[in-house]
């Protein structure tokens, strides 16, 4: 946890005094690329040994599935009553 | 889009290698996975931190923007905490932490199971790829029945790049910078909230 933030706030800092560079977000973009590619091939890796997950791959199908359209569903619902009670955008509508 | 398409080749190749035991399980150390990740997660805030149109945006429509990225999280954990009732061996705890990947499954999924374990973490990925996917394919939809913020806030964290191209079309150029804004600030907290709901 202490290691994720001080990862994530070394990482705007350095993004932020480093701004001007214009070939620093498109390397740190590739690079994030790369390494999600590189821990989800080992995630999948893991999950491949991994019966309990492969034998109830329908079960958390619909658990996701659930969980998806909850989490989507909530927030345009309160998003409507942001949009509806706070929002004015340039076009003068309120 | 084409590179969710690639990621998800290549995580399902991981899958198939892993059955097949062609690599064993223990060659993998676990301090190899979380040092990539740290790696992941510095990176991730270099695309933040050096993004200036954004911390523009802050100053244009001054406090009331955070209220979008704040929708999302109270909406998400609101709308996943609600069903996690009806799921067996989901706490809610545990559909919370899910939640706060605001559609962003890679990176989610991998903290998630390095927290937890491989079970939660696939839920994980797969509940924020159908998020993602669900933003996509309702758009229009969302845009008449919730407003003009309504595909930002179900795209959560991918509102700044995955979704983006959709929300700008079906809500408007003006929502492109929101959307943007949105996005950023729920990608920062992806990494901070689950392990806060996991652990704290």
């Amino acid at each position: 946890m202490l290691f994720v933030t001080i990862a994530l706030l070394s990482g705007i800092a350095v993004g932020f005094l480093l701004k001007e560079k214009k070939t620093l977000p498109l390397i740190a973009g590739r690079v994030s690329t790369a390494t999600i590619f590189i821990l989800l091939f080992l995630l999948g890796l893991s999950i491949g040994k991994n019966s309990e997950v492969l034998n109830n791959l329908s079960t958390v199908g619909v658990q996701a599935a659930v969980l998806a359209a909850g989490g989507a569903l909530g927030s345009a619902v309160f998003s409507f009553f942001i949009h509806k009670y706070f929002f004015v955008v340039e076009t003068g509508e309120k | 889009m084409k590179n969710s398409i690639f990621i998800c080749l290549v995580f399902v190749s991981g899958i198939l290698i892993g059955m097949s035991s062609l690599i064993p399980a223990e060659s993998i150390p676990k301090e190899l996975v979380s040092s990539v990740l740290y790696v992941l997660i510095f990176t991730v805030g270099i695309e933040v931190g050096a993004n200036t149109k954004v911390w523009r945006v802050v100053r244009t429509y001054h406090w009331k923007i955070a209220l979008v990225p704040f929708s999302v999280i109270a909406g998400t954990f609101l709308g996943v905490g609600f069903l996690s009732v009806f799921l067996s061996g989901i706490t809610l705890r545990h559909a919370l932490a899910i939640g706060a990947g605001f559609g962003y499954y890679s990176l989610s999924s991998v903290i998630i199971s390095q927290l937890d374990g491989e079970v939660l973490g696939v839920i994980a990925l797969m509940t924020n790829l159908m998020r993602e996917i669900l933003t996509l394919l309702t758009a229009p939809w969302a845009v008449r029945v919730f407003g003009k913020l309504a595909p930002i806030a179900s795209g959560g964290a991918t509102s700044m790049d995955v979704t983006l191209p959709v929300i700008t079309k079906v809500s408007g150029k003006e929502y492109a910078v929101i959307s943007v804004f949105s996005g950023m600030i729920l990608t920062l907290l992806v990494p901070i909230l689950i392990p806060i709901l996991l652990r704290g």
